[in-house]
């Protein structure tokens, strides 16, 4: 198989003075796929993502990212404004707490059509349309597109979240512990949602997670990360059923059931 | 443009200069209240600001004897530029003779020295809050705005390192959302006042708290407009003959305010108008905003019916 | 210009003895893989190494070889610790081999599935094995219907396609109809496990594991289990299965193997 990633990090390091943000990290994520990465708080899963997301800047490595028009990119050595330009329209960041990712000020609608008002969209009624398809998409009654998300619940505020990043319909997605901090009932809905996005839109991601639960049924190959290194990855199943290194083992056999 | 109004020298003058014999009262201060030094900062403040339209550029602004907010920042840009033939003219609101306007004219007629009027063709200074006139400016007129806030993303975004980063990408996605906002709350574009506008297709710029009716004024006008907030400290302007769009939508095309019926003293029915309240059962009349323009328009109709 | 060219120049190369290198491996399988075999396993080993108890070192499968070809049912017995659900995992890739390789026909190549990238697995996976676990294992909250109909969706069929022969099958494993719209994580441990079942049955495939599929079953749910395996043997699939009760393995298994459990190094 002959497939080409979409992704490619290479010796991705960053230290934050003399403590370790991540070391030596190699991955690469492929067209609609979810790829996991799990390990304690403190292990680099949240650098890695902001590294891969040129939210951060590395001390040494690269991250290559093919761009829908084909050409490959290092998000790190172009410009600030390709970048943001890049990060607005072709990828998107889900934050674990939606209040870093939400315009608490304005209303559900605003904070979906803000991509496509940055991007150029100089119609009211298009804007609004696509907004109410997307507030729809996750579940979210129209009647509520002007209200702020101020008045939403934690896990529909997540959901517009979702739908704020979603509606460029972005090829690659990174997801920072999105079901965290949600009741178990509503993080069981957002997997549901999560999941048939990434079938119905080809998207990939890459989800950083805590929860061995949440990794096993979303992504479909999965990192273990400890001391700021990967340690361990492979097929989620492979690694969660038959995790070869002594810290998997631990982690592994520390989670209730998954 | 008034050429002795540009001329500066590099040098600071060695003892405080009385060219122009001011009364002894003023001798003391410097001409046009402010010191060479500050006046030349400001000046090249104008200069960069004028090379860049639409575009603030940080000043060192002055404490003036008057409180933030009554104008301090137009009356230092005025104070910068102004030369001993200049005609000043202040109209607050478009009105010459609010007590902010006649304390400008006066500040400046006794520390400048300069002959004051209130007929917009004769001005070749127009210090102005919150209007534009209704006469045509011409090129050789520099309008000096009082301004309050002069970031027009700051509603929006609190960070000034992120609203620099915003002007200096041309990323102006805010300033559709304030509107995608406004027309989903209020069903149309509901900003009256300060109406942000696009300079020369590069700079996002708030044209200080003028109403929306005279932003059309800015665009290619053929005067000089001067921009100063004094207690943001900040410096921008709109060149002579530059391109002043306001941001809109497609769907929903800036317009400007429109008045039934025209103003009840002058009959005027292109002008701004302002809601006087006339007695105390709730009786109103509309009247021109512009002083000036209702004044000569009152004389020019006498004169016909006459 | 000359800079850019050489670039690809040299992946073009890189690429090619990756695909020499691919070539050989492949014809090295196929002559493992007898002309009509589906799925192999050669000296397959594994052993887990337990971190955390020592580290100890516990040998779950001691060199087994097996073979099958389409058509074809093979059921594994021995005692319960003699390895049969480790078997199926290895060949499912769920295991990693500790020595061994394990074979098998996708598409038109032969795979060496041991050394077979994890994109290829999860290729694998989605066209070539259907492998029923012992357990259903979903997200929460998604009608049973969804859940069946998933495998043909992921390999591009239609909802109401997909739906309807979802449909279908679970009216042969008797769920009712009023359980569909509803997610399956409170029906019994039988319903659940005919999910499970439908799930994989749903889709034709040319390689199937199963492990015990009618443990929790009774005798009518049983036959038709029974009538959906001879299908799919029928259809061309090649079955390898733990079954555990005698009679039923009778009735489906073409041949058998039996595991005994490993000598554990002490």
């Amino acid at each position: 198989m002959n497939e080409k990633s979409i992704l490619k990090a290479q010796n991705l390091t960053k230290n934050y003075g003399s403590q370790v943000g991540c070391l030596g990290v190699d991955l690469e994520v492929y067209p609609s796929e979810i790829l996991g990465l799990v390990g304690e708080s403190g292990s680099g899963k949240t650098t890695v993502l902001n590294l891969l997301s040129g939210r951060l800047k590395p001390d040494c490595g690269s991250v290559l990212y093919s761009m829908a028009c084909g050409d490959q990119i290092d998000i790190h050595a172009i410009s600030e404004a390709k970048r943001r330009a890049i990060s607005r329209s072709e990828l998107g960041f889900v934050h674990q707490n939606p209040v870093n990712g939400l315009n608490l000020n304005v209303s559900a609608g605003a904070n979906i059509a803000e991509r496509l008002l940055s991007g150029g969209e100089r119609s009211y009624h298009r804007a609004r349309a696509k907004a109410i398809k997307w507030l729809e998409k996750v579940e979210i009654s129209a009647s509520r597109l002007d209200e702020k998300p101020e008045n939403y619940s934690g896990g529909m505020r997540q959901r517009l979240q979702i739908a704020k990043n979603l509606v460029t319909e972005p090829k690659l997605v990174f997801l920072d512990e999105p079901t965290g901090g949600l009741d178990v009932s509503v993080q069981a809905r957002l997997l549901d949602l999560l999941r048939r996005l990434q079938a119905d839109l080809g998207l990939s991601a890459i989800l950083v997670t805590h929860d061995l639960g949440v990794a096993r049924l979303l992504s479909q190959r999965l990192m273990v990360m400890k001391d700021g290194r990967i340690i361990e990855s492979g097929l989620t199943d492979r690694v969660l059923d038959d995790p070869q290194q002594p810290y998997t083992q631990l982690l592994v056999s520390s989670t209730l059931e998954v | 443009m008034n050429s002795k109004i540009i001329k500066f020298t590099d040098q600071a003058p060695k003892e405080a200069p009385n060219p122009l014999n001011l009364p002894s009262k003023f001798r003391r201060l410097n001409y046009a209240y402010l010191d060479e030094d500050t006046k030349r900062e400001i000046r090249r403040g104008l200069l960069k600001a004028v090379a860049v339209p639409g575009s603030q550029v940080p000043f060192s602004g002055r404490e003036m004897p008057m409180p933030y907010g009554w104008g301090t920042g137009g009356i230092q840009v005025t104070a910068s530029l102004i030369g001993p033939n200049d005609v000043l003219k202040v109209i607050d609101q478009g009105s010459d003779d609010t007590t902010n306007a006649v304390s400008i004219r006066a500040f400046f007629a006794k520390t400048a020295k300069v002959k004051t009027t209130t007929i917009t063709k004769e001005a070749s200074i127009i210090q102005t809050r919150h209007r534009i006139p209704e006469d045509r400016l011409t090129d050789d007129q520099i309008m000096v705005y009082q301004v309050p806030l002069p970031e027009p993303l700051r509603p929006l975004e609190p960070r000034e390192s992120e609203t620099s980063t915003l002007h200096a990408l041309k990323e102006y996605g805010l300033m559709y959302l304030k509107l995608y906002e406004d027309i989903s709350v209020h069903k149309e574009i509901a900003i009256s006042f300060d109406y942000p506008s696009l300079v020369n297709e590069r700079y996002a710029m708030s044209p200080s708290p003028i109403p929306r009716f005279d932003n059309p004024k800015l665009n290619m006008s053929k005067a000089l407009h001067l921009f100063g907030a004094g207690r943001e400290r900040r410096l921008y302007a709109v060149p002579p003959y530059t391109k002043v769009a306001p941001f809109d939508f497609e769907d929903y095309p800036f317009r400007i305010q429109d008045f039934v019926g025209g103003c009840a003293l002058c009959g005027s029915v292109d002008s701004y108008l302002d809601e006087i309240v006339i007695d105390d059962k709730g009786g109103r009349l509309m009247v021109c905003s512009d002083t000036d323009h209702c004044q000569k328009m009152r004389e020019k109709s006498g004169g016909e019916q006459k | 210009m000359n800079g850019q060219n050489q670039k690809p120049k040299q992946e073009r190369e890189r690429e090619r003895e990756r695909e020499r290198e691919q070539e050989q491996e492949q014809a090295q399988a196929l002559k493992a893989l007898a002309p009509k075999q589906s799925l192999a396993a050669l000296g397959l080993s594994k052993t887990f190494t337990l971190h955390l108890s020592g580290p100890a070192q516990l040998k779950a499968l001691d060199g087994v070889d097996l073979s099958v070809g389409p058509k074809e049912c093979l059921g594994l017995t021995g005692p319960s610790g003699s390895g049969k659900s480790s078997l199926l995992r290895c060949l499912y890739g769920n295991y990693r081999l500790s020595s061994g390789d394990v074979i098998l026909k996708h598409e038109d190549s032969v795979v060496t599935l041991s050394k077979a990238s994890d994109r290829l697995i999860l290729a694998i996976r989605v066209q070539t094995i259907g492998y029923v676990s012992q357990f259903l294992r979903v997200i929460p909250r998604v009608a049973t219907l969804d859940i069946v109909s998933e495998p043909l969706l992921t390999v591009g069929w239609s909802q109401d396609r997909s739906h309807k022969a979802a449909g279908e099958i679970l009216d042969r494993l008797r769920i009712p109809k009023k359980l569909w719209s509803l997610p399956p994580a409170t029906f019994s441990g039988g319903e659940k496990q005919r999910v499970n079942l439908a799930r994989v049955f749903v889709k034709a495939w040319p390689i199937l594991l199963l492990d015990e599929p009618t443990a929790s079953l009774d005798a009518k749910n049983r036959d038709s289990v029974c009538s959906l395996i001879i299908e799919a043997k029928e259809r061309g699939s090649a079955i390898v299965g733990v079954f555990h009760d005698l009679d039923f393995l009778n009735r489906v298994a073409d041949s058998q193997i039996r595991l005994s459990p490993p000598r554990q190094a002490s």
